[in-house]
């Protein structure tokens, strides 16, 4: 269970106030995969920057799972909440293997101490893992991020993310730079690994599409407030054309 | 020139070289591994040879100075870690600064511009005088003592970076280089992991200073100027002939090699009379100029043949 509330986050440069988010309250059920659109400037990035711990809000407070995480920072606060952003490359260490990128996600949560990075037994699990999306990156494990394709390093970028099942799941039009074939693939092992451990899950989009047809609550953000917040049949009736008659009311 | 005085210059490079190595293990540390270039470890340099130099003169055993140097060494990378981290002032601007305070620490250590101690103090008396005993030439026995003093830390330096890179926190450091953002968002703390890594690559450069202070039998405040381009100038030739695939322990050890291929070619120069010593420094700046160089001129190479076989 995810709750937000009353989140306000106003930038302030000395000379004007910018109020991005005004005091928006959330409440997300365990489980529940929630998609958010809205146009630029509508506070979808601010949001996720507020969750994910990488900016503090004016105002508001925000509770996973009971816990109080507004004090911890982004690092303390991974252990619960974990990303995947439009950049392909902001997933990965590109010097590193596939299965060191793999290794440190694995032990997010747990203490880095003087242990091997890496155990035979985590080889044949990432290897196991990897095999399930048929694209050949279980043969790879051995070989720098710096070679993946765009696609590829979202991919690994989903699973490094979900490898210890996270409280909150945070994708940021984590599809946007790839290719539409590539995009279908990627958001096909989505739905697959955040239904599988039944994954509490925000997703931004720009594809309208996307946005009704994956999920189970769809919410619109406009200029820093829900503009709609609509889920089970209701979101299955939307079309994209409705919904890009919402944006420009 | 002579084969016994071209054998002699190879003899004194390979022990220079393995002494010189751990310096441009901590070239490679800061500027390879966590990409930020640390200038620290000038100053860091001239601080354990400082160090060193005053304990014996004080009476103090050759051990204690292999302890008290690089805990030197690393105090003064945890000086520059925390202005860079904790105070947010650029990693360049922090070394320099801490380096420019060294100076007067090290000046204040010693008592003065310059400090030496009796031969017979050093690390490497006990050494010679066994393969004296065992009926070694006196001089090639003092170049023997180097070279076995060199390979002895050189092996322990390595041996502990190649463990500590191979665990989850070695590895949550060498992420913190790479893609210090994806750290975070993996949930490593990653001002602490600079942190580490400037403490460690310091307290090696601090023991290479003590090192080269007893080799060169004295210290003095200028003992540091040069050896960040040495060690890089070592740090960039051994990369050129590092295997493509080299692992870890690999790149480390191609470091050494690097070392130890710098002091051959400036001997041999040297030695050779070619140039006056004089010219040691731009010698060091062309040839790591050159290592830095050698990449570009090879992908253009291979460019050119690429096209002719179109």
């Amino acid at each position: 269970m995810i709750a937000l509330k009353d989140i306000s986050k106003i930038f302030d440069n000395g000379l004007e106030k910018n109020h991005v988010l005004k005091s928006l309250s959330l409440s997300i059920p365990e489980g529940q995969f929630v998609t958010v659109i809205g146009s630029n400037g509508a506070g979808k990035s601010t949001l996720f920057n507020v969750i994910s711990g990488n900016l503090r809000p004016t105002s508001g407070s925000i509770v996973i799972d009971g816990k109080d995480v507004l004090r911890k920072s982004r690092s303390a606060r991974a252990a619960v909440v974990a990303c995947v952003f439009q950049d392909p490359n902001s997933g990965v260490c590109p010097e590193l293997t596939i299965a060191e990128n793999m290794a440190l996600a694995y032990s997010r949560g747990k203490l880095r101490g003087l242990q091997w990075a890496i155990r035979k037994k985590d080889i044949a699990f990432f290897k196991e893992r990897l095999a399930e999306f048929d694209l050949g990156l279980e043969h790879m494990l051995r070989k720098k991020a710096s070679l993946l394709s765009g696609g590829q390093r979202q991919v690994v970028t989903l699973l490094m993310a979900t490898l210890q099942r996270p409280k909150l799941l945070l994708l940021d039009e984590h599809t946007a730079a790839l290719d539409p074939r590539i995009a279908k693939q990627v958001m096909g092992i989505t739905k697959k690994l955040v239904e599988e451990q039944k994954i509490t899950t925000i997703m931004i989009s720009h594809n309208m599409g996307d946005a009704i047809a994956y999920g189970d609550r769809l919410i619109m953000l406009s200029g820093g407030e829900i503009a709609l917040d609509v889920s089970g049949n209701e979101k299955q009736a939307l079309t994209p054309a409705e919904l890009i008659t919402r944006f420009e009311s | 020139m002579t084969v016994d005085i071209f054998l002699t210059s190879i003899y004194g490079s390979l022990g220079q070289g393995l002494l010189y190595a751990p310096v441009a293990i901590g070239v490679f540390m800061s500027l390879r591994i966590m990409k930020k270039p640390d200038l620290t470890i000038e100053g860091t340099f001239a601080f354990g040879a400082a160090l060193a130099m005053t304990m014996l003169y004080g009476g103090a055993h050759f051990l204690t100075t292999l302890i008290v140097a690089p805990i030197g060494g690393a105090a003064a990378g945890l000086a520059t870690a925390l202005i860079h981290t904790k105070l947010k002032i650029d990693g360049i601007i922090s070394g320099l600064l801490v380096t420019m305070a060294l100076f007067s620490v090290s000046l204040f250590v010693m008592g003065g511009s310059t400090i030496s101690a009796p031969l017979d103090s050093f690390i490497f008396a006990p050494i010679r005088g066994q393969l004296v005993a065992w009926g070694i030439l006196p001089f090639h026995a003092l170049l023997w003592s180097y070279i076995i003093v060199g390979m002895i830390t050189l092996i322990a330096v390595i041996a502990i970076l190649f463990f500590l890179y191979s665990t989850a926190f070695g590895l949550s450091i060498r992420a913190t280089g790479d893609n210090e953002y994806m750290a975070r968002s993996n949930g490593v703390n990653t001002d602490s992991r600079k942190i580490s890594s400037l403490v460690i690559s310091n307290a090696i450069t601090g023991l290479a200073g003590a090192l080269v202070a007893q080799q060169q039998s004295g210290a003095n405040v200028n003992t540091g100027t040069g050896v960040l381009v040495i060690g890089l100038a070592s740090l960039v030739i051994g990369e050129i002939i590092t295997p493509k695939s080299g692992s870890m322990l690999m790149r480390l050890l191609f470091i050494a090699l690097g070392s130890f291929i710098y002091f051959s070619c400036i001997s041999l120069v040297i030695v050779s009379g070619v140039l006056s010593p004089d010219w040691t420094r731009l010698l060091t700046a062309v040839f790591a100029l050159g290592a830095l160089c050698i990449p570009k001129l090879r992908q253009m190479f291979f460019k050119k043949r690429i096209e002719v076989a179109k």
